[in-house]
């Protein structure tokens, strides 16, 4: 892999994977997105203060027996409160996902694969109640996951729907960060053991799956202390 | 992170222990319910009545289920009236996330939002979660009536939301739902005494009052023994027709003989062979007595031996005609057990007494392989009584539980 300096201190960037685009620079908190060869300066990242989140850059955890390192992750808004996702790069692809994401708001943990590319389509189209039809190709990929949601319509209820915004990026991204664009996330209704979101963005719409699980499920190692805890 | 704000209600300070996650707080000062997700802090809730104090400490932590909870919420719930009553506590870890310990009637659950959202059969009143089916137990409307700590989502104090039950103790699946979501959890009953002791609630404990929905039965543990003794049962009808159909009766002995008209003479039978078969002896006799009775003794003597067995045997039978009718008193055979005699060839020495006028013929029959009924069904009785207490108190328990509900599959039978 090729290697970047920061454009900002000359300190050199970190992308331990192909799949990270973004990252910030470890020394002067610049944000930088790669393009083929050249590196973009897109601002400075604030410090988040997270003083209650075990989770860091660098932790290890487990899912279905594959180690995975969180190696960036994204705070995003919504109007009531916020939640974490963080960027995950597998030892080996798990179940055809290059990496994925671990989604954490309220105590809970969700494991979440490579999103699945779904047809744009307005956000505005659909609300809480209403059916997202997926293509017979995702539908497919996503019985490959769980066979429980192989003809089951039911399961890609919007239960919940709320727009959010990026505030905070760390580490490495897969894509480049963008703190105005704002994006809708429905949640549905999923079965019993996955868990499925659609994220409405600009350009493209993508279904996130995967499954929640208990803290001690993904076996995590170097985790941030919790002070006082 | 601690944060320090000011209460926009009565200028008094606050403290939100966990401000990266806690949504709302409530004043300690003037009881007012906070919003604190944002930069400006804003009123939910001006003021509370209905002060309740939290037997568990707010802000203290506890050992519970192999993690370290601290309490940092307090809810006082109702249903719709406000007349049914409820507490309910947040417990926090940094770690592991959100729990809550649920009070109602003195009975403890302790519940975790559902990882994902169960299959609802709304035809037949079941939910279906992580494979496991709840039955529907209660339908109704919830709200909050007093607030304390700090909470990750905004408290709605007063607004009503639905709630929907559904039980598989020791286990409850709930649902809350207003306009925005639906959330569900899943409860665990807990028994009192592991609250009183990870809570340090010694003294402090609320009576348990009826049976919670989910309460599992005290029953269960009497549910194997009853299932060990209904086979036990069983057992005991095997091995009865196992006899019957292994050892059959058989007689060994039979003989008519003219009543000897000398005074107590003796008659020696022919000799006959006592086997070593399973089940007792049984002798029967046998006259023709008409308002008299007979009178024998019989010595049935080992022949290699000279081993003698005595017993009496008699019959008698009277029978007139007055003016009710005609009447009978008494029988003319009469059965006799004898406790099991050793194998060997016998001979009986009978000897007989009698009333006037003296019947004709006695005649006397010696049987072996006879299987004792009443010993079968004494065990029988005896063994089938704990089963039917067992399912008649495990009965009488659930339908205690279901008392409560408006969906009780016992309803028709109690009205109808």
């Amino acid at each position: 892999m090729k290697d970047f300096l920061c454009p900002q201190c000359g300190a050199g960037l970190k992308f331990t994977t192909s799949y990270a685009v973004s990252t910030v620079c470890e020394y002067c908190r610049s944000l930088v997105v790669r393009h083929d060869l050249n590196i973009e300066l897109l601002g400075k990242e604030a410090i988040l203060q997270d003083d209650l989140n075990p989770l860091q850059i660098g932790t290890r955890g487990v899912f279905q027996k594959t180690g995975f390192v969180i190696i960036g992750g994204v705070r995003l808004n919504h109007h009531e409160g916020y939640w974490q996702e963080w960027f995950l790069q597998f030892n080996s692809p798990i179940q055809n996902s290059r990496y994925g994401w671990l989604a954490q708001a309220q105590g809970e943990y969700q494991f979440l694969f490579e999103p699945l590319e779904l047809p744009v389509e307005s956000a505005s189209k659909y609300n809480v109640g209403s059916t997202v039809s997926v293509t017979d190709d995702v539908s497919k990929k996503l019985g490959t996951w769980t066979s429980s949601l192989l003809g089951d319509s039911s399961a890609f209820k919007i239960i919940d729907m709320r727009t959010a915004q990026m505030t905070h990026f760390v580490g490495q991204l897969p894509w480049a960060p963008d703190k105005d664009r704002k994006r809708t996330i429905a949640e549905l209704a999923s079965t019993d053991d996955a868990k499925l979101t659609i994220e409405f963005g600009g350009s493209k719409n993508y279904i996130y799956y995967g499954q929640v699980l208990n803290f001690e499920d993904f076996n995590f190692q170097n985790l941030k202390e919790v002070k006082g805890w | 992170m601690v944060k320090a704000i000011t209460c926009p209600s009565c200028g008094g300070p606050v403290t939100v222990k966990y401000s990266e996650q806690s949504l709302s707080c409530v004043c300690p000062a003037c009881l007012a319910v906070l919003s604190t997700a944002n930069e400006s802090v804003s009123i939910l809730v001006k003021s509370q009545s209905k002060k309740t104090k939290p037997i568990i400490e707010l802000g203290k932590r506890y050992n519970f289920r192999g993690h370290d909870w601290e309490v940092i919420g307090f809810l006082v719930r109702s249903d719709k009236s406000g007349s049914y009553k409820w507490s309910e506590y947040l417990l926090f870890n940094p770690y592991v996330g959100y729990r809550f310990l649920v009070c109602m009637d003195g009975h403890w659950s302790y519940v975790t939002k559902t990882k994902s959202a169960p299959k609802v059969d709304t035809a037949l009143n079941r939910a279906t979660y992580l494979d496991k089916t709840y039955t529907l137990f209660h339908k109704g409307q919830v709200k909050n009536v007093f607030v304390l700590g700090e909470f990750y989502w905004r408290v709605k104090a007063n607004e009503i939301v639905t709630a929907v039950d559904y039980i598989n103790p020791p286990e409850m699946l709930s649902l809350e739902k207003d306009a925005d979501e639906e959330i569900w959890s899943i409860g665990e009953y807990v028994h009192k005494r592991d609250v009183e002791k990870a809570f340090k609630l010694a003294g402090l404990m609320p009576l348990d009052i009826g049976v919670a929905p989910h309460q599992p039965s005290p029953h269960n543990q009497d549910k194997k023994l009853a299932s060990y003794v209904t086979w036990l049962v069983a057992l005991v009808f095997l091995v009865h027709f196992g006899f019957l159909v292994a050892v059959p009766k058989r007689n060994i002995f039979e003989a008519t003989y003219r009543v000897p008209l000398s005074t107590s003479p003796t008659i020696t039978t022919a000799p006959f062979e006592i086997s070593d078969k399973a089940g007792y002896i049984e002798t029967e006799l046998f006259a023709e007595v008409n308002n008299g009775w007979l009178e024998t003794t019989v010595e049935a003597v080992e022949e290699n031996t000279g081993e003698e067995y005595e017993f009496d045997q008699g019959v008698e039978y009277y029978s007139g005609y007055d003016s009710d009718g005609s009447w009978s008193e008494g029988s003319r055979t009469s059965d006799r057990r004898i406790a099991k005699l050793p194998p060997g060839k016998y001979h009986l020495n009978i000897t007989t007494a009698w009333s006037y006028p003296s019947p004709t013929t006695f005649s006397f029959r010696v049987s072996e392989g006879n299987l004792s009924w009443g010993n079968f069904f004494f065990a029988f009785f005896l063994l089938i009584l704990y089963p039917l207490y067992y399912f008649m108190r495990a009965k009488n328990f659930e339908k205690n539980r279901w008392s409560t509900s408006d969906y009780s599959p016992y309803w028709s039978q109690n009205d109808g």
